[in-house]
């Protein structure tokens, strides 16, 4: 079994707030069968994660480590092991089940910033309040893009839009929800340099200030190293 | 559900939803507006049955009704009142008018109407409708108002009726039994039964439709009935002249007629409703396509699949309310456009419809989205949500073959419905994708065609080619749907434009220019100098006499057999000559020759009819003229060449058969005078109506009884009649043609994002913007191109068995119409094609990539 290396940041990181894990995982694996054979993508990974921490999981292309992000955020179900978020052990439920977990705890942020080209900024942004029944969505969205420095950009389409615009945008939908965890998918992957410098400080400075916890899958280890603590995948298992 | 509007209208702003949308009111407008004809024109004409009658039943005959008939209706406690109807040649009594017109006159008892009333007015400007339970009295004449705009004549002044003169004192602006709702022709003139003597134009042979109207109580009606029938199963003679004419019997038969009338509009809407399904069905897999995301995103938000199946189906329900209700409106507003056709038939006032079209065209806008939008929307509910992380998982969307058989359901359902009849659904279907078969086959082979062309172009016209080619799928879809629309259009306007024309330059140079009927025995060698002092050429004149085939050999012939033959069901003409009239042709026994026995009358019968009545050579036939029965033996059988357009006869008898019964004489004859000026100028209709031949005035001044007919008039009425059918036909295929242009919006849409990625490559590349305009254009007009030709052959085959068979012609080309295709072709698709992709070529390319990303 892999363990787990908590490593102590340097102190430019924030420190971890040492406090009830809000994810567990256990022994988790995921196979998946191609043709004739069972491909192992995740081999038995525990994990455990505290409220407030921000986490990234770093490790070559093919490692699992988007898989892992999947499962932890209650998208898929491992073929073996337990994943409980908050308290609520998601791999005992139903999709139903899982969704309605999602819905309470978790937001996402992706590498193709998944706007939806049909609406504007603010129209994203308030799209997940709108559905969870949130009152005041447009205020909340406006806030939240104002906060990203896009306060300007309310009534853009996305393709009117910057990169790095697009994923303030998403960065913003993420927080408005206001959610327990929010789930990074390579956020600065499709950006240049600069561009993904600006967005992950905005990420780390609405983690901060909102106390969310950060799970963030990233190939940059200058992104990672911005996070409380580095967990490293290779072949399916947490090396690091 | 407010979030769900709200979402619908995003998607709306977003473009995502407007093929959709329009491909509904297409298809919903098509249906609404034939269906709305169809039971306005049904409502009127059941309307106009139940007074048809101007009574509760009629006997009928044509022959004068044999006193027999009143005197038992008086003794079962029924009204009466006779009628006589006939056409006679009237002429203005306005010195300076020359005007003449061919009226329909009709005597009528002063009882009648017995049922309903006749709406009077006193002039042309009175607007004020006096109603009337009782003919006009002796002496006078009520005159339908357009026969004083004809004859130049007011009320007031004289009328010349055959020998006797009357004054016109009314106007008829209605009459209870105009004679199941066709406006006819010729105008009325009605007068009293009193007066028909005076005329002298009834005379032994004459053409009159006799009836006598009843009246009563259900019980005398009734008991009048079962009189009647116990008639007709005895032996007769005179019951085989006469029918019992009920509004049951009438109602049955319209019902069906008009069931087959409602389905063929309802079948030729049905490919409209075809081709916006398919533009519906392209388009909401495009808006599947582009939902996936967004359902991934909610379910990585939490959204439960129960939650988004139930935001689908509000806003598909809300998308199908606003489209069905802009369809029904549409379709509304373009039925008063197919109702002005329908009013040259049905008279002006149609009543308002019934609910059922209104349902028919909802029910039509539901089965579409549940045929056509739901397969390809269906399964976005079990989207996974890991999606928003993993791209390459499989979208599950309906396999495209499920979605086509879901889509033919039902159309199927739809055209059962429409129809009445599974197996005319099954047909009509089968044919229109056969249709689609054969040019899906023809499209193909011109496809390779072109494309092995392109190789050898010039750089645009390769890439258009290719892009064909490369798609054609997708073209073959849109060659499919407009090129059956357009050869639908073009058959349509054929046979308006040329078909008539062409007909018309074949008929032989001495084709008569004049039918002159009802001719006297006496009067016969003095109008045949007249004729001669005109100038006007005559030939053979036939005596004719009316009667009917009462039995075979022996054996009476029931109603049911006679019924199979469309000529024998009613009273016919007869004639005798001792010669084969031209173009007919023996196919069976001997004609009889100069020396035939006279104490012997022989029946030479027309091929078809002898068939359907199952007659042949050797057969004794009993005739009966006038209650007056004969015995005849068939010795030859003939084929009749009916588009001659010259007198044609069922049965013709020897020579002396029909003298006892005093025949009136017909002739077709030539006056070179209109000849020439029909010859100067065939096809213009201006000119036809001025072309009166001087000979008519005088000759039918001279004989009141005698009738002409222009044979120009008389195809000038067809002609009318078909522009007019074919107006309405053009209208419908003008929407069903809106649903093909659906289709290649759609099928552009479809692969827009490709395109735009490919020719942003180009431009990128350093390709001018004319190259990639002048690929699209070379790609949508060889696509218009290909569409309008396989239209034009396809039309052409259809005219030429239009030429062969229904209007036994010698068949030919019609280049206008293949220049009409192919032109409209590559105009209409160049032009939408282009005007659709437009931002294709004006987006920048940069702009375009980004999009896309």
């Amino acid at each position: 079994m892999s363990q787990v290396n908590v490593e102590s940041r340097p102190a430019t990181a924030p420190a971890a707030v040492q406090t009830e894990p809000v994810l567990q995982v256990k022994n988790v694996s995921k196979i998946v069968p191609t043709g004739d054979i069972q491909l192992t993508i995740l081999d038995n990974v525990s994990l455990e994660i505290n409220q407030g921490q921000s986490i990234a999981i770093i490790g070559p292309s093919g490692a699992g480590k988007s898989t892992l992000l999947g499962l932890m955020a209650g998208l898929d179900t491992p073929t073996s092991g337990s994943i409980s978020l908050g308290s609520h052990e998601i791999t005992a439920m139903d999709e139903e089940g899982r969704a309605r977990v999602r819905a309470e705890l978790v937001g996402f942020v992706f590498q193709t910033f998944q706007l939806l080209s049909s609406l504007t900024a603010l129209e994203n942004v308030a799209l997940p309040l709108e559905l969870s029944g949130h009152k005041g969505a447009a205020a909340k969205a406006k806030e939240y893009l104002e906060q990203v420095g896009l306060g300007a950009r309310l009534s853009h389409y996305p393709k009117q839009l910057s990169g790095g615009e697009q994923q303030r945008v998403a960065i913003a939908r993420a927080f408005a929800c206001e959610p327990k965890i929010l789930f990074a998918d390579e956020p600065t992957g499709n950006l240049d340099q600069t561009t993904g410098g600006a967005v992950s400080d905005l990420l780390f400075d609405l983690n901060d200030k909102n106390g969310t916890t950060l799970i963030l899958v990233t190939h940059e280890q200058r992104l990672a190293e911005r996070c409380s603590r580095i967990v490293t995948i290779d072949d399916g298992r947490i090396v690091d | 559900m407010l979030l769900d509007i709200k979402l619908l209208w995003r998607d709306w702003r977003g473009g995502q939803l407007g093929l959709i949308v329009w491909s509904l009111v297409l298809a919903v407008a098509v249906v609404t507006a034939v269906s709305l004809l169809a039971d306005r024109v049904e409502r009127g004409l059941n309307e106009q049955i139940s007074a048809f009658l101007a009574a509760d039943m009629a006997v009928r005959s044509g022959i004068e009704i044999a006193p027999l008939y009143k005197s038992q209706a008086d003794d079962a406690g029924l009204q009466t009142a006779n009628t006589a109807t006939f056409v006679s040649m009237l002429f203005s009594s306005n010195p300076d008018s020359e005007a003449n017109h061919l009226a329909a006159i009709k005597a009528v008892e002063s009882t009648y109407p017995l049922r309903g009333e006749l709406e009077l007015v006193d002039s042309f400007e009175d607007t004020t409708i006096e109603l009337s339970q009782s003919g006009p009295p002796v002496g006078e004449v009520w005159v339908e108002p357009r026969l004083l705009t004809i004859l130049d004549i007011k009320v007031g002044d004289t009328l010349e009726v055959g020998y006797a003169e009357f004054t016109i004192s009314k106007l008829i602006a209605n009459e209870p039994d105009r004679g199941g709702g066709f406006s006819s022709a010729a105008a009325r003139v009605m007068m009293n039964y009193a007066d028909l003597a005076k005329t002298e134009l009834i005379r032994p042979g004459s053409r009159v439709n006799y009836r006598l109207l009843l009246a009563g109580d259900t019980a005398a009606v009734d008991q009048y009935k079962t009189w009647f029938a116990e008639l007709d199963s005895g032996d007769s003679q005179l019951q085989s002249h006469v029918r019992l004419q009920t509004a049951e019997e009438e109602e049955e038969q319209l019902g069906s007629a008009l069931q087959r009338g409602r389905s063929f509009l309802l079948l030729s809407g049905t490919i409209g409703v075809l081709l916006a399904g398919l533009a519906m069905a392209l388009a909401s897999h495009r808006y599947a396509n582009r939902l996936i995301d967004q359902v991934a995103l909610m379910k990585a938000w939490g959204q439960s699949a129960r939650r988004i199946r139930q935001s689908q189906f509000v806003r598909l329900s809300v998308l199908t309310l606003i489209a069905t209700t802009l369809g029904l409106f549409f379709g509304w507003l373009a039925h008063w456009f197919l109702l002005e056709v329908a009013k040259e038939f049905f008279g002006a006032d149609l009543p308002l419809p019934s609910m059922r079209p209104w349902l028919v065209s909802g029910a039509t806008g539901i089965v579409c989205v549940l045929g056509f939008a739901l397969p390809a929307l269906w399964h976005l509910p079990a989207i996974e949500p890991l999606r928003v992380l993993r791209r390459d998982l499989p979208d599950s969307l309906m396999s495209q073959g499920m979605r086509l058989s879901i889509g033919v359901v039902a159309l199927l359902l739809l055209t059962f419905w429409y129809s009445g009849s599974l197996l005319i659904a099954a047909l009509f279907l089968g044919c229109l994708f056969a249709l689609f078969a054969v040019s899906g086959l023809f499209a193909l082979q011109f496809l390779r065609l072109v494309q092995t062309m392109g190789n050898w172009r010039g750089s645009y016209v390769r890439l258009g080619l290719a892009n064909l080619w490369r798609r054609r799928g997708q073209t073959m879809v849109q060659l499919i749907g407009f090129s059956t629309t357009l050869l639908l259009l073009l058959v349509v306007t054929g046979l308006r434009t040329s078909l008539i024309s062409e007909w018309q330059a074949q008929l032989p140079e001495d084709t008569p220019t004049h039918f002159v009927f009802n001719v006297a025995d006496q009067d016969l060698e003095q109008v045949k100098s007249t004729l001669d002092e005109n100038g006007v050429l005559h030939n053979t004149w036939y005596p004719m006499v009316r009667g009917r085939i009462v039995g075979i050999n022996g054996e009476a012939l029931t109603r049911e057999r006679l019924a199979q033959s469309d000529g024998l069901a009613r009273e016919i003409n007869f004639t005798q000559t001792a010669e084969l009239p031209v173009e007919n042709v023996l196919t069976a026994g001997t004609w009889w020759g100069e020396d035939f026995d006279p104490a012997i009358s022989q029946i030479s019968m027309e091929q078809d009819v002898a068939q359907e009545i199952g007659v042949g050579l050797g057969d004794n036939l009993q005739i009966s003229v006038g209650g007056i029965e004969f015995s005849a033996q068939l010795t030859s059988i003939r084929t009749v060449n009916w588009q001659s357009m010259t007198p044609n006869f069922y049965l013709i008898f020897t020579p002396g058969s029909l003298d006892k019964f005093s025949p009136n004489w017909l002739s077709g004859v030539l006056d070179p005078v209109v000849k020439a000026q029909e010859s100067q100028a065939p096809n213009d209709s201006t000119t036809v109506v001025q072309k009166e031949a001087a000979f008519v005035t005088s000759m039918v001044k001279q004989f009141p009884t005698a009738v002409v007919l222009q044979l120009g008039d008389i195809i000038e009425r067809i002609r009318s009649v078909i522009d007019k059918v074919t107006r309405g036909l053009e209208m419908i295929l003008l929407l069903v043609l809106a649903c093909g242009a659906l289709v290649l919006f759609a099928a552009i849409a479809v692969s827009f994002d490709e395109r735009l990625r490919e020719n942003a490559i180009l431009r990128t590349l350093g390709s001018s913007q004319k190259l990639v305009f002048g690929a699209l254009a070379v790609e949508f007009a060889t696509l218009g191109l290909i569409a309008g030709l396989i239209a034009s052959v396809g039309a052409e085959i259809v005219l030429y068995f239009m030429q062969t068979r229904v209007f036994e012609m010698e068949p030919g080309l019609h280049p206008s119409l293949w220049l009409l295709g192919m032109g409209s072709g590559v105009l209409l698709i160049g032009a939408l094609g282009l005007l659709r992709s437009r931002p294709i070529i004006s987006v920048p390319p940069l702009q375009s990539l980004r999009q896309l990303n």
